[in-house]
């Protein structure tokens, strides 16, 4: 099989997994969505001030609901030895993650992401802002996908797991949020917002080319 | 080079050499610490515009650089335990992180002191103070990471990666203070310049730093001889230490 090929049935065989488990890919949407309600209660129901906080809520949410699907982003191959054959078939290492961060990323990032819409009516938040919002997780959910791939392989046989994984990813995760909240900053007074957009942008490229290599680096670790 | 290395990858040889290293700098960076700071608390002017709070910074500012100088080494050096396969360099970084973590939380509660008088607060979201922060949680997920594991080599080597990748942090922490203008004032020795600091004051800092980047050396290098002996404490070498010991007791 060429690599293209061999990528491809990758991304296939994930998707194929996922349809026979649609209930957990919809635990993290609705955590999402609970972590959204507790905000108005919590904070009270006065317009302006949601209106203000939706971005940064929002982002935390996609945080915290992402940290909920991470541990299971290799622990099912790993169990089932799956993820050994893969090692041993003699394809890159770095391959055969890729492609599990890029299915991942469209199994539970896009739909986040895409969620992240309900904030235009319990927040009653902009629409337009809401679009540089939307741009701005697109980004954020790849780089987030990457730093998580490695934390969650190289946790993968441990059985401390959730708590380790928050402490090892969130500090990784701060500048992301600085130049977003700097981008939704700027919007939200109609300035240019294009330049933090394109950092945050360049962030998830940069984490795309070298988390594949230190995650393969942290499994071929635990598989010993 | 490495034929002369090569001794040192040891761990007998290691053990002894880096306690050997501890005997000899502990002495040295406590005098260097003692005399800097009593020059710096006592001795150095007060400043013009600070009075005496900015003696502070004589602790602080060793701290600060050293937070993040140990973050540094300790990311090189799991980057060489990577690359090289030497298992003494992921105890060494085992040894480095609670050190640095220490070091960090100093550098944030002496800053903290300083600024209630200074700024009027104990704590604002500051580039450099966030940042520092995060420096803090960085070297406990490094120390949470290898301890979540049952087999120590996978979780010295996990934590080896981590600290290869939590380096991107370091020059972020570094030109916080350039690259968003906030209440944290610039460097003012760290710079490729004339330092902009009055020689009575910069020599006791000068000697403050120099000396708790020994005494970080010496407690690495403790630490460092501690976790050797305690994964080499199946080995003969051991056991030969701790009869020696006990017969010098016992004489």
């Amino acid at each position: 099989m060429s690599y293209s090929h061999f990528f491809y049935q990758m991304l296939k065989r994930d998707l194929q997994l996922a349809k026979t488990q649609k209930h957990e890919l919809g635990l993290p949407i609705l955590f999402f969505i609970l972590v959204l309600i507790l905000f108005p209660i919590a904070v009270g129901p006065e317009g302006n001030l949601l209106a203000r906080l939706a971005p940064s809520i929002g982002w935390v949410a996609v945080i915290l609901a992402i940290l909920i699907a991470l541990p299971r982003m290799f622990a099912e191959d790993y169990e089932n030895g799956w993820l050994e054959q893969l090692f041993l078939s003699g394809y890159p290492g770095s391959l055969i993650v890729s492609a599990r961060v890029i299915s991942f990323w469209l199994l539970y990032c896009v739909p986040l992401v895409l969620s992240s819409f309900l904030v235009v009516p319990f927040f009653s938040f902009d629409i337009q802002l809401w679009w540089v919002m939307l741009q701005t997780l697109l980004c954020g959910s790849i780089l987030m996908t990457c730093l998580g791939s490695v934390a969650s392989a190289l946790l993968v046989s441990s059985r401390k797991g959730s708590g380790v994984m928050a402490l090892l990813i969130v500090p990784l995760l701060i500048p992301a949020i600085i130049f977003a909240s700097a981008a939704q900053e700027a919007a939200s007074q109609s300035l240019p917002y294009t330049s933090p957009l394109l950092i945050l942008f360049a962030l998830a490229i940069f984490a795309l080319t070298i988390a594949p290599l230190a995650t393969a680096q942290a499994l071929k670790l635990n598989l010993g | 080079m490495f034929k002369w290395l090569h001794p040192y990858a040891k761990p007998e040889k290691a053990y002894l050499v880096s306690l050997g290293i501890f005997r000899i700098l502990m002495p040295i960076s406590l005098i260097g610490l003692i005399v800097g700071s009593i020059w710096g608390l006592v001795f150095a002017p007060a400043d013009y515009q600070q009075g005496d709070s900015f003696r502070i910074m004589y602790i602080h500012v060793p701290a600060a650089i050293w937070s993040m100088g140990i973050y540094m080494s300790m990311g090189i050096a799991g980057f060489c335990a990577l690359v090289w396969q030497i298992k003494l360099m992921e105890l060494s970084v085992i040894a480095m992180a609670p050190i640095g973590a220490v070091f960090t939380a100093v550098a944030l509660f002496t800053g903290a002191l300083w600024g209630k008088p200074m700024w009027g607060t104990w704590w604002v979201w500051d580039a450099r103070l966030t940042s520092e922060l995060i420096l803090l949680f960085l070297y406990l997920g490094v120390f949470a990471l290898f301890h979540s594991f049952d087999d120590k080599r996978y979780g010295a080597k996990a934590a080896c990666i981590l600290a290869v990748i939590g380096m991107v942090n370091v020059p972020i922490i570094h030109y916080s203070v350039e690259w968003w203008n906030t209440l944290h004032q610039g460097a003012s020795i760290t710079k490729f310049d004339k330092p902009s600091i009055a020689g009575e004051m910069l020599w006791p800092l000068l000697i403050n730093i120099f000396s708790v980047m020994l005494f970080f050396i010496a407690l690495t290098c403790y630490r460092f001889s501690t976790e050797v002996l305690r994964n080499e404490s199946h080995r003969k070498w051991v056991l030969d230490l701790v009869n020696q010991t006990k017969k010098d007791k016992q004489a």
